[in-house]
């Protein structure tokens, strides 16, 4: 009995299988999860801001009361190195869409007084959110800071972004989305 | 940058090295000219002094803080103990890949100067085959990988120091360096069954010479693997040892296949079957040691350790498609002449056991290996990312580890050939160590279930081993080393399998706060939390919060578990204390210290340290094992 | 909070996980010095399970049997920020206010599967470290059963077989799963004896 051409067809086929899907990997990045949530409704929220509003107490900020406004939701935290380095970029994408997009910052994990002084730092152009028990990053499966989430005038969740944005990225959906 | 050069080049000539003796080897093989042999084992040699010299630069040159080799320049620092430094080779890629090529040549010199006295084609081909593989690696170290790249831009005046996670723990120091002599050494009994293969035979010296070389690297991936667990438990600071990672998986893979492959070559040396299986798991052993690799370091797999920017992804899995394809080509070729003549002995019979042992090792093996494939494979076909995680290896994982445990006390119980009615009947006093383990158990709260299960398996083994290594002492020592050294194992093994399922199933935790002087009652103990500390050290901060102990209003001990902060690295690194007993282990990681107030996750683990000791029992049957027989049995 | 550097171990030389700044999702956790995890001090209007998974299956659950169905369900979700350790295993902060959560869907009476399915509702399949045994999922859970049985069948075969009547029978062998191709030839090789 000659089993050396079962062996080399069925070990060939084996082997050819296996490598694809290894291979396959290199094609995905395997920390970057993909978010059932797209195209779907955002979960709502209601938090407080850390900046104090005119009467000097933190304002309340719900989500879905914002409907009719695109909206940029940017979870991060003062520990994230990667999150310094896109601030800058939503400094500027922000002042880009000033009156015509929303944006929030909420803070998942941190300490008030550690975000006040990184916003000193590096500067601030839109309010701050805390995210207490982080009930917001829960309702939107978030799995590590930072990841961003681009909303539309009708609250539907568009993108979303893992780690760090880019200024063409957010800007080139934004600008689909306020011509909705 | 003199350094870089001198590494460089000693790389490029060791490449050379390897390539010529790779093929000087093959052709020997093939012509079989004694002359070829000579050859190919001179040129093997210059190879590894190469090699060996090169890593000595290396070494050099994180010795001497040379921050002009960029590697230097990215894991080292001077404020790092000089310990920390040596070892800060394997630290990152290109200087583990530079070990790896150390280890491998270390390994060949070994095994050519064990062989110094034999000029046989089919050695030609092991060290055509050792050196094929060594000059891939040189070619990852010329190519992707370069560990000597000089630095060009201005030459920093300190560096970052390596990754904390190595410079946390002593573990750290001695686990890699296991593991590696693990993973490279598989190479060498992967050249002996490619010999094998290749000359179509498989007298009876080459089979203990390829389950010695098996056995080496063997012993040194089980106790890479154990020390891998512990330094998770010491370091990690979750009360946890495993936790299903690919990376673990990957360390484990390999291990479970020459642990079937050891106890495959048992048969033809008795029956004269099984050769071409045993050559078969010899080759998976070192093929999965490639894709443990792999795993590492091509960033496909979702693992802290593997390292994401690195692009020696593809080269790698060129280098294991033509390692498969050559494996499978060869198999298919020459498994009709290898698979002998034997005897295939009753149904239950020890053949039988060994049989089946060999299938459960193989479902095992399969089950982790999908497991930790299979999110790649969901993700290529189904487009969606899922987890494999402990539930699925608790439920799939578990009853297989308890089956091989099974076997372990009935399979040596079991005689070659025909078994009597008596022997049979003699299964009486295991089963009944079983039911006395298993009463033993229930006293101290073990009630049913896996834990039971296992105990009732563990108690049988035992019984069975203990009678197999009386009578194997009684025959005297150097005539059955060997087999000593195998039951020694056994006992190591079934000593691990009761820690893991006692410790796994009643473990009992607590987080909890508590300001100073304030005392908290968990698992039969009263904790106190004394005071905090901040040392100093030349690499990073520790903060310690020390602990008293009491049992019963004595004090027992004090513990300081503590915080630890590197510069320029975010996360603090948390070293847990360990107060051990043999009973139970009482084990306190920190989550938050102030001066005035702790926060601290308790557990109490039952007799987790005989895990350890197990893989110490098992390394020293490991060691045993390996002195020669006086007389052959 | 402990650093969720959770990943067990270390394959030899790389214990590591890459320096923070180049993973594009930082999984570290708050300084050290940063105090206990503020509790927290109100509890902001959590969201509501019922449109996602339905009215909770079974009763409200309080006491011994609220923390043992929590550890059940936690121990089956992965923590998020971690690699590969559940919600019930991870000290990180992320895992603390999952197991929360799951805490107060299970007190609400929601059943396993049910807790599950929300989570999977806003962080995909990747939450549950069991996969679902449905679909190309199945590979997982009967693969390995597969190859045992074939095995076992495998190894009967070789055992209790008459040679030479395998012998006959064996070249009319269908295909089988390749992994199990060593021991159809282990039958073989039993067999060539006889022939």
């Amino acid at each position: 009995m000659k089993r050396g051409p079962v062996i080399l067809a069925v070990g060939l086929a084996v082997v050819a299988g296996l490598v694809a899907v290894l291979a396959s990997g290199f094609q995905h990045d395997p920390r970057s999860i993909s978010s059932p949530l797209l195209g779907k409704a955002a979960p709502d929220f209601t938090l407080q801001t850390l900046e104090p509003d005119a009467s000097g107490t933190s304002a309340s900020v719900k989500l879905s009361a914002l409907r009719g406004t695109p909206v940029v939701i940017n979870f991060w935290a003062t520990w994230c190195i990667p999150c310094q380095q896109e601030h800058s970029t939503l400094l500027a994408v922000s002042r880009e869409f000033d009156g015509v997009a929303k944006f929030y910052g909420v803070v998942y994990q941190d300490k008030p007084e550690a975000i006040d002084a990184w916003l000193n730092a590096r500067g601030r152009a839109y309010p701050t959110l805390i995210d207490v028990g982080s009930q917001a990053a829960i309702a939107f499966g978030v799995y590590g800071v930072p990841e961003t989430f681009v909303i539309d005038k009708k609250g539907v969740i568009r993108e979303k972004f893992t780690g760090g944005v880019t200024f063409e990225g957010v800007a080139s959906l934004l600008n689909t989305l306020i011509t909705e | 940058m003199i350094l870089a050069y001198l590494g460089m080049g000693l790389v490029l000539v060791a490449l050379v090295f390897a390539a010529a003796g790779a093929i000087a080897g093959f052709t020997a093989g093939r012509t079989e000219s004694v002359e070829g042999v000579k050859w190919a084992r001179w040129l093997g040699l210059g190879f590894c002094a190469c090699m060996m010299l090169s890593t000595i630069t290396m070494e050099t040159a994180l010795l001497r803080h040379d921050f002009a080799v960029r590697y230097v320049a990215q894991v080292g620092s001077l404020s790092t103990p000089t310990y920390i430094t040596i070892v800060s080779l394997w630290s990152s890629l290109e200087g583990s890949i530079l070990f790896w090529g150390f280890v491998l040549a270390t390994y060949i010199a070994v095994t050519l100067a064990l062989t110094h006295d034999r000029k046989s084609p089919a050695l030609a081909d092991a060290i055509a085959t050792w050196l094929a593989v060594g000059a891939f690696f040189c070619f990852l170290m010329v190519g992707p990988a370069n560990p000597f790249l000089p630095l060009s831009s201005p030459v920093p005046t300190d560096g970052p120091g390596p990754n904390p996670l190595l410079q946390n723990h002593i573990l750290m120091v001695v686990h890699p360096p296991m593991l590696y002599l693990g993973y490279v050494g598989m190479t060498i009994p992967f050249g002996f069954a490619v010999a094998a293969l290749l000359r179509g035979s498989l007298g009876a010296a080459e089979l203990k010479e390829l389950r010695n070389a098996l056995m080496v690297p063997w012993g040194f991936l089980g106790v890479g693997i154990t020390l891998g667990a512990w330094w998770a438990y010491e370091v990690l600071g979750w009360g946890g040892y495993w936790a299903w990672d690919p990376v673990e998986n990957a360390s484990l893979l390999p291990w479970l296949t020459a642990t079937a492959a050891l106890h495959a070559a048992m048969l033809p040396s008795r029956r004269g079957t099984m050769k071409g299986w045993t050559t078969i798991l010899v080759l998976t052993s070192f093929l999965l040691t490639l894709l443990g690799t792999f795993m590492t370091r091509s960033g496909v797999f979702n693992s802290v350790h593997s390292f994401s920017q690195s692009d020696i992804g593809p080269t790698f899995l060129g280098f294991i498609a033509v390692v498969l394809v050559f494996s499978v080509v060869l198999v298919a070729m020459r498994i009709d002449r290898l698979e002998g003549e034997g005897e295939g002995g009753a149904v239950v019979s020890r053949e039988s056991a060994f049989l089946l042992n060999n299938l459960l090792f193989v479902a095992l093996t399969f089950t982790v290996f999908v497991g930790t494939t299979y999110p790649l494979m969901a993700e290529a076909l189904r487009g969606v990312k899922v987890s494999v995680g402990e539930p699925y290896y608790n439920q799939m994982a578990v009853p297989l580890g308890a089956a091989i445990l099974f076997l372990m006390g009935v399979g040596p119980a079991l005689p070659w050939g025909q078994p009597s009615a008596e022997r049979l009947r003699k299964l009486a006093y295991p089963l009944g160590l079983g039911f006395g383990f298993v009463a033993l158990g229930w006293l101290g709260g073990v009630h049913g279930g896996w834990p039971s299960v296992t105990l009732f398996f563990a108690g049988f083994a035992s019984h069975v081993t203990l009678a197999e290594l009386h009578v194997a002492f009684a025959a005297g020592f150097s005539r059955q080393s060997r087999r000593i050294g195998g039951y020694i194992v056994h006992a190591g093994i079934i000593l691990m399998f009761v820690a893991v399922a006692i410790s796994s199933a009643f473990r009992i935790d607590q987080e909890t706060h508590l300001a100073k002087g304030e005392t908290v009652e968990f698992g039969g103990y009263s904790l106190t939390y004394v005071a905090a500390e901040k040392i100093e050290e030349s690499n990073r901060e520790r903060q310690v919060a020390h602990i008293d102990v009491r049992k019963q209003g004595a004090l027992v001990t004090s513990l300081d578990p503590a915080l630890n902060i590197y510069p320029g690295m975010g996360a603090p690194i948390g070293t847990p204390a360990v107060y051990t007993t043999a009973e139970h282990d009482l084990y306190l990681s920190l989550m938050s210290i102030e001066p005035e107030r702790i926060g601290v996750h308790m557990f109490r683990t039952p007799l987790i340290v005989w895990l350890w000791v197990g893989g110490g029992i098992v390394a020293l049957g490991t060691l045993l094992a390996l002195i020669p027989s006086r007389v052959r049995a | 909070m402990v650093p969720c550097i959770l990943v067990a171990f270390a394959l030899a030389g790389d214990p590591i996980a890459p320096p923070a700044a180049e993973q594009p999702v930082a999984a570290e956790q708050p300084a050290a010095a940063a105090p206990a995890p503020t509790e927290v001090a109100e509890v902001p209007a959590s969201s509501n399970p019922e449109p996602i998974v339905g009215p909770p299956a079974g009763a409200p659950l309080s006491g011994e049997a609220l923390k043992v169905a929590t550890q059940r369900v936690a121990s089956q979700l992965r923590c998020p920020v971690c690699q590969g350790l559940s919600v019930a295993d991870s000290p990180s902060e992320s895992a603390v206010a999952l197991k929360k959560e799951v805490e107060r869907l299970v007190a609400m009476g929601y059943s396993d599967e049910q807790c599950l399915l929300y989570f999977e509702a806003s962080y995909g399949e990747f939450i549950r470290l069991d996969p679902r045994a449905e679909g190309l999922n199945l590979v997982v859970w009967a693969g390995p059963l597969g190859l045992l049985a074939v095995g076992m069948g495998v190894i009967a075969w070789m055992r209790l077989g008459n040679r030479p009547k395998i012998a006959s029978v064996a070249p009319q062998l269908p295909a089988i799963d390749p992994a199990l191709q060593p021991y159809v030839d282990q039958v073989y090789a039993a067999v060539g004896k006889g022939v």
